[in-house]
């Protein structure tokens, strides 16, 4: 009873640590033209730096990009066609996820490969080697049976 | 002439001729049967560490004294630089990086050839010969290719300067520990070498090589984690973490270790998996210098990574005669190396960690494949793309969850084999805990099933941890108790950690990752960002803070090649109370106006980090502003120093064997054989 009592205290305060932490979020605000233009930011990638996202960097050109950004959403054009145009500008290194398709599809095979490929080896080998130890070797007992039958 | 140049050069240089001769000597020394040529050789890696030293005093001696002669010192280094600074210029460059890499190696095979061959005479030639070949291969380029003592063309009266991001103190620490975590997964691997051109494939060379293993895991460990850390302090994006090519480069040989130091228990216990856990070692060792060609072989773009040189391509052949010397042994090797025994049954830990293998060597081929994808990418079309966070954390995030379910269950299943109610007794009350947590979060709003599910497998881990430790600490105050000396509670449980500190320390640094998971989770999936433009005199609000900005304030640089720094004050209150005052800015230095670097506000408490940073300002002073809340980030911080801490107690020798529990297992079938 007293573990039953402990789980659930321990339960308690980090479900209240939760609860605490998770209000002090308050309700979701309805997107604001910054918070939608942070989002397509947030797609794209600088054209000049390594692996930078475009809402961190502070070059010029992604002072450009974030300005074009605005400028678009606020004439009504949709986020994914701001994300198309410029992947068509800068080719698809600017964007922050990897197009499923075409060449790149070769890399989710490859993770998917990976999973499957290691995962079946491993399978595998386990079985096998759990399998071997299923048959056991011959006890005392047995070798006396087997002793008299071929005796026979 | 330069005297410490020519120290230096001449030091490398003989220092490859002692290498190449304990290579020789090392090879040699069994065929001719001349015990006093392998311990010549021996010797003679404990020269060649004496020498590297040699020539790294000289180049540190020649950036202290800003010797502008040496081309190397004037293009990393600058009168004004602090002292601390002018230290981390050493290794701030390609040449000082390799002669630092080439140097903690040397150091690493001395300790090697004093401390470890004696007790291995067995294979004190082959480990001799394999450490005289290493060696040699990364003096090569040093003396041929990258010399850090190259004259400079021309008198200069000042250098140019260290490159501006690495103008942090950080870089004392982050480096060093990174550079000598990967040079260290030579030792395992010279002595896996040793193993199997001795054909001691035994637990002999378990127990030597496990203290090399987990201290270079641990360093390698301490290097990635501080790594993160300076990513976040220095570079100004709001994060720690950013699967950059050479992050992944750096993280890549932490996998296979991770998975050695698992996967040899079972060959302890029960003689199997040799051939698996050579394998790893070796892979490691592979992965360490595939980095190294990754980083400078301009291969992959990185904020990291070294200009494009004929080094790159170097490493490569390295990499090649790494992969062929150990796959040669390996198949030669391969009929001596079958399994001693058998797994008894599925529902075992011998069974969990096999999956753990399967996951962490997953992930380096994910995270292997990903690295390299951008340049197959442009191979095909031409057109290069960006494998970033988007993709590694999608698919590596599942990965992270599974392994964290799979500690859990690890801690609780017992060895060899268990009996179903023995299993249900273990599983009960965790999955009981866990499943309470996980409702009580979902009824709070946590929908994200990820965060979900890592949160309760981080719970998960530190209850049946805490539960391995109430265990034993109970058992050991019976113990006492019996023999009239009933312990503390927390000398009972410090008890537990002097009597098998592998066990305990190994609980440690799972609990360490679980408190470092829940703060990844926290940090990355209920961050909140935020862009703020405020002219002077403006107050904006945002996540529950108010800001308030009086107007830029500039600061001229006194030293570091620093022309000024250019701050934007921020004033931030919460509640109408004083919360701290921040310092955002940008940097500018005076030999590199293009490179400006991010000065970044961050205020720190136990629940969440406020982070700023200022993307520009307008003519007016109007200033725009980047704010990230994110909570929990300190207690990854704190989570790591845990994990160091479990590390290195589970690096003390073992006093006595553990006979404070024994496992609960269903009696052993007579058929079985082994550990």
């Amino acid at each position: 009873m007293a573990r039953v009592a402990l789980v659930l205290v321990a339960a308690g305060v980090l479900g209240v640590g939760a609860f605490t932490f998770l209000s002090g979020r308050g309700p979701a605000a309805p997107p604001t033209l910054e918070a939608r233009t942070l989002q397509v930011e947030q797609q794209l990638l600088c054209p000049q730096c390594t692996n930078k996202r475009l809402d961190v960097c502070e070059l010029a050109i992604c002072q450009d990009m974030r300005r074009e950004i605005r400028t678009r959403l606020e004439q009504g054009e949709s986020e994914a066609a701001i994300v198309a145009f410029f992947s068509g500008r800068f080719g698809d290194r600017v964007l922050a996820t990897v197009p499923r398709s075409g060449f790149n599809l070769w890399l989710w095979g490859w993770v998917v490969g990976s999973v499957v490929v290691v995962g079946a080896l491993g399978a595998r080998w386990l079985r096998a080697q759990t399998r071997r130890s299923a048959a056991p070797p011959l006890v005392e007992s047995d070798d006396r049976w087997l002793d008299a039958q071929l005796g026979r | 002439m330069n005297l410490l140049a020519t120290v230096g050069s001449a030091s490398i240089l003989t220092a490859l001729a002692c290498s190449v001769f304990a290579l020789v000597g090392g090879i040699a020394a069994g065929p001719l049967r001349r015990p006093d040529l392998g311990e010549a050789a021996r010797r003679a890696l404990v020269v060649a560490a004496g020498l590297v030293t040699l020539a790294a005093a000289a180049l540190l001696t020649a950036l202290l004294r800003d010797d502008f002669s040496i081309d190397y010192v004037t293009r990393v280094s600058s009168r004004d630089l602090e002292t601390p600074l002018k230290v981390a210029a050493f290794y701030s460059s390609q040449a000082g990086s390799l002669l630092f890499w080439s140097w903690i190696t040397a150091l690493l095979f001395a300790l090697f050839a004093l401390h470890t061959v004696p007790k291995i005479p067995w294979g004190a030639s082959p480990a001799v010969a394999a450490s005289g070949g290493v060696l040699a291969a990364l003096l090569i380029p040093l003396a041929f290719m990258a010399s850090p003592f190259r004259l400079s063309p021309f008198a200069t009266p000042d250098g140019l300067g260290l490159n501006p991001l690495l103008v942090d103190r950080g870089m004392l620490v982050h480096p060093p520990m990174l550079l000598g975590g990967l040079a260290s997964t030579a030792v395992p691997f010279v002595l896996g070498v040793a193993a199997l051109a001795a054909g001691r494939l035994d637990g002999t060379w378990l127990r030597v090589v496990r203290p090399w293993a987990l201290g270079s895991w641990l360093v390698l460990s301490i290097g990635n984690v501080l790594g993160g850390w300076w990513a976040y302090t220095v570079l100004g994006w709001g994060g720690y973490w950013g699967w950059d090519p050479v992050e992944n480069s750096a993280i890549l040989p932490l996998l296979p270790m991770t998975a050695f130091l698992h996967s040899v228990m079972i060959q302890e216990r029960r003689g199997m998996l040799k051939l698996w856990n050579l394998g790893l070692a070796f892979l490691a060792f592979a992965l360490a210098v595939f980095g190294t060609f990754n980083v400078r072989s301009g291969l992959v773009n990185s904020v990291h990574s070294f200009a494009q040189s004929s080094v790159g391509p170097y490493f490569l052949v390295m990499l090649a005669i790494a992969v062929v010397v150990s796959a040669v042994l390996l198949f030669w090797r391969a009929p001596s190396l079958r399994a001693e025994s058998d797994f008894v049954s599925l529902a075992s830990r011998e069974s969990v960690l096999v999956v753990n293998n399967y996951l962490l060597i997953t992930m380096a081929l994910v995270v292997f494949g990903g690295t390299l994808f951008p340049v197959f990418s442009e191979l095909y079309d031409g057109s290069r793309i960006t494998v970033g966070p988007a993709f590694f954390n999608e698919v590596m995030g599942p990965l992270l969850l599974a392994l964290l379910v799979l500690v859990a269950v690890g801690t609780v299943v017992p060895w060899r084999q268990a009996a179903r109610p023995t299993l249900l007794a273990r599983f009960r009350w965790p999955v009981l805990a866990s499943a309470a947590l996980a409702t009580v979060l979902f009824a709070l709003g946590m929908r994200d099933a990820s965060a979900l599910v890592g949160v309760v497998s981080a719970f998960a881990i530190a209850f049946v941890t805490a539960r391995e430790f109430w265990v034993g600490a109970r058992a050991s105050r019976r113990a006492g108790a019996a023999h009239g000396a009933r312990p503390s509670w927390l000398a009972a449980f410090l008890g537990l950690l002097d009597r098998d500190p592998r066990r305990y320390g190994g609980y440690l640094v799972h609990v360490a990752l679980a408190v470092m998971a829940v703060a990844v989770i926290a940090s990355s999936v209920y961050q909140q960002q935020g862009r703020l433009s405020l002219s002077p005199g403006d107050s904006a609000e945002f996540a529950g803070y108010t800001f308030r900005y009086d107007g830029l304030r500039q600061r001229q640089g006194t030293a570091n090649g620093i022309d000024a720094d250019v701050i934007a004050p921020l004033f931030v209150t919460r509640g109408g109370e004083a919360v701290t005052r921040l310092e955002p800015g940008r940097r500018v230095f005076r030999n590199f106006p293009e490179q400006p670097t991010a000065v970044v506000g961050l205020h720190s408490s136990l629940t969440r980090d406020l982070y700023v940073f200022i993307e520009g300002w307008d003519d007016d002073q109007r200033v725009h502003v980047q704010v990230f809340v994110n909570p929990l980030v300190v207690w990854l911080w704190i989570g790591a120093a845990m994990y160091a801490a479990g590390g290195l107690i589970a690096f003390a020798p073992l006093r006595a064997p553990s006979v404070v529990r024994r496992e609960v297992a269903a009696p052993a079938p007579s058929r079985v054989t082994g550990a």
